[in-house]
């Protein structure tokens, strides 16, 4: 027996009617009990209330604490307008400024570390981090979240000698 | 091992609980990596969320752009509880870092265990994906040879 | 030379035929699934190795094969034929889920049953293209996307096609991440896609309490045959919530439920051989699983929808398919197409409601169905 007739044999629709109905049922009369159990919590706490003469004052409703969004991230450290750097700092600063300026402004930094790993800078990221940290290299404003470029009002000068 | 204390003392936990932090401790592990190394790569399985603790880290989006994290506290790898579940950045070390490190299936669990607890979490994580949304989704750079 | 042949002869290589040897690749398969591609391995390790057991050749009458009385795999494959296995899994999930979510917004609850419509659906369809009902009834639990539930149905109903079935739900629960998207795109709007919800109210802990006490009583009033299953479900919720057997609810959610996972596994595995699997009955199961599974989606999407009808706050529609009890798999998938659409938009937390909802609702389902057939 194949279509129709299979399920009528079976009582198939009589099945599916009653426990599509029986599963609606259950999680309704669940969804209905606890969706009121608050409320009757609230009640049963309250029932001491009911017996005492006047009629005590409603309970404040807990404040639903919103949720903190995200910190921001920290703006990075105040400007310099003059840095000290090492030498091999110059060094360092001086390629990726030759790098940056092939690259153009605003640039990448994952690009501008690519390049400086062919071109056989050492230690790029380290030098890297420190330009970060000092704010040589800040990010782009407006609405280029993400490029950097080299902060004009800032002057690097070497321990020993000045760099311009 | 990873105790409440160390996690106590990070921003992105300044909120939870004790019980919840003893959970996170719980399934949290050490991770060091050096200056040079990524950690991960944008667009591979990402089955780890991890917390920043020391050193820096430039997270580089595949358009080009990048957001140097350096602070202890921040969050990296917050698709290992977001579908699809693939990392969305290269995160590279700028210096020696170290790193906790949660298991994201491992998080899944506590999230199902507790709803208070997932809850605060998610919304978290909500946060940094929006804070990052202009990092991740801005226009490509062009590349311009050297 | 002739010892050498009787040897031979009585090695797995002379036994083999093709069926054999379809069913260990199969097997090896869901080893190679689990392991390198991180598809459900704590189910698809354990099966796929019962797999390779069940389907190396042996002498019948020794004692070896898992359907010969006495061979050690039939002592594990008890646990399924009586239906042990899974009220004890059931037991472990109850230990390691925070109701919650569906108590903040009980009316959540109700895409959990709606999706449960592609049980019956299926089980209709089923017994239209020539399943009996009993087998009819095992094939519609897939669409309850509950690999216990469908395996304690089945080993009731059918249990010779406890293999497929188990192996179809399983399969299908992996694949809900590429099965719902293109539905949920199809039936909804952007604009409905778009819908935010409020954040969910706290929930008390008495209330946490009291929750597993009266739904099981609720439930197991209304549909006694759930009674194994949600009875073990509530009851390893409340020993989650009361906190003073927490020793009891850390051993049901961590070394009980892998103990029963690894048994099941493996003696699901063991009991999958090529000739129940390699039939037009089990092409019929993987192709109705699929249905089921889509209808499910349907179901709870296309009822949210009408909720909206007659509510003043609106339900993202999505989140009715997280009514498939994929926990917490298609919750997962309800947040991934929601947060395409708004990045700002997080679901996570209220989908968990219609998914665990919906376990409950699957296993009310399979008690019905399996009242109706005894």
């Amino acid at each position: 027996m194949y279509g129709l007739q299979a399920i009528n044999a079976a009582n198939g629709w009589a099945v599916t009617i009653a426990g599509v109905s029986i599963v609606f049922t259950g999680l309704l009369v669940l969804a209905a009990v606890m969706g009121n159990m608050e409320r009757f919590l609230a009640l049963w706490d309250r029932k001491g209330e009911f017996f005492r003469p006047g009629k005590g004052k409603l309970e404040a409703q807990p404040v639903r604490q919103a949720a903190a969004p995200g910190e921001p991230i920290k703006p990075a450290v105040a400007e310099t307008a003059a840095v000290a750097l090492a030498s091999e700092q110059i060094e360092a600063a001086n390629a990726f400024q030759l790098i940056t300026n092939r690259l153009g402004e605003p640039f990448s930094l994952p690009q501008l570390l690519e390049k400086a790993a062919v071109h056989g800078i050492s230690h790029p990221h380290r030098h890297l981090e420190s330009f970060l940290k000092l704010r040589l290299i800040v990010e782009s404003e407006g609405d280029q979240p993400g490029l950097y470029q080299w902060r004009k009002d800032v002057r690097i000068v070497g321990t020993e000698a000045e760099v311009s | 091992m990873v105790s409440t204390r160390e996690l106590r003392e990070l921003d992105f936990f300044k909120d939870f609980q004790e019980p919840e932090l003893a959970a996170l401790a719980s399934i949290a592990s050490h991770s060091r990596w050096n200056e040079g190394e990524a950690i991960f790569h944008a667009g591979t399985p990402a089955p780890y969320l991890y917390m920043l603790r020391a050193g820096t880290i430039l997270l580089c989006f595949p358009n080009g752009r990048s957001l140097p994290l350096r602070e202890g506290g921040h969050a990296l790898g917050w698709s290992s509880l977001v579908s699809p579940f693939r990392y969305t950045a290269t995160a590279l070390c700028l210096s020696d870092v170290r790193l906790y490190q949660f298991s994201g299936r491992e998080l899944y669990r506590l999230i199902q265990m507790d709803a208070a607890f997932g809850q605060r979490l998610m919304h978290k994580i909500a946060g940094i994906m929006e804070q990052r949304k202009l990092y991740r989704e801005g226009t490509s750079i062009n590349r311009r040879k050297a | 030379m002739e010892q050498l042949l009787d040897f031979f002869g009585n090695t797995g290589f002379a036994m083999a035929d093709y069926r054999h040897l379809f069913m260990i690749a199969v097997g090896i398969i869901f080893i190679y699934l689990g392991i390198a591609k991180h598809y459900e391995p704590l189910l698809l390790v354990p099966i796929g190795f019962g797999i390779l057991m069940g389907n190396v050749p042996v002498f019948k009458g020794f004692g070896l094969g898992i359907y010969e009385q006495g061979s050690v795999l039939s002592y594990l494959y008890f646990g399924v034929r009586q239906g042990i296995y899974p009220p004890l899994i059931f037991l472990g999930i109850g230990a390691m889920t925070d109701f919650s979510y569906m108590l903040a917004q009980p009316r959540l609850m109700i895409l959990g049953a709606a999706a449960q419509l592609g049980i019956f659906t299926t089980f209709l369809a089923a017994l239209a293209i020539g399943f009996s009902p009993d087998e009819a009834a095992s094939i519609g639990i897939i669409g309850g996307a509950d690999g216990p539930t469908a395996i304690f149905l089945s080993a009731k109903l059918a249990p010779h096609l406890v293999g497929p079935i188990a192996i179809a739900a399983y399969s299908y629960m992996a694949l809900v991440p590429v099965i719902q998207p293109p539905i949920m795109y199809l039936l909804t709007t952007r604009k409905e896609r778009l819908i935010r919800m409020p954040d969910p109210r706290p929930v008390s802990k008495r209330e946490k309490i009291i929750f597993p006490i009266i739904g099981f009583l609720l439930c197991c009033f209304l549909a006694p045959a759930a009674l194994p299953l949600l009875g073990m479900l509530f009851f390893g919720n409340l020993l989650k919530e009361c906190l003073v057997a927490d020793r009891l609810a850390q051993t049901a959610r961590t070394s009980l439920i892998d103990i029963v996972t690894i048994l099941l596994g493996i003696s699901v595995g063991a009991s999958t051989q090529g000739d129940v699997f390699l039939t037009a009955k089990s092409v019929g199961i993987f192709m109705l699983g699929a249905a089921s599974f889509m209808v499910a989606t349907g179901g709870g999407i296309l009822f949210a929808k009408l909720m909206n009808v007659f509510t003043r706050n609106k339900i993202n529609p999505l989140l009715g398919a997280a009514g498939v009890s994929a926990v917490p798999d298609s919750a997962r998938v309800v947040q991934l197409v929601g947060n395409r659409e708004d990045p700002g938009n997080y679901l996570l937390m209220h989908a968990m409601a219609p998914n665990i909802a919906g376990v409950i609702g699957s296993a009310i389902a399979a008690g019905v169905l399996w009242s109706f057939m005894m």
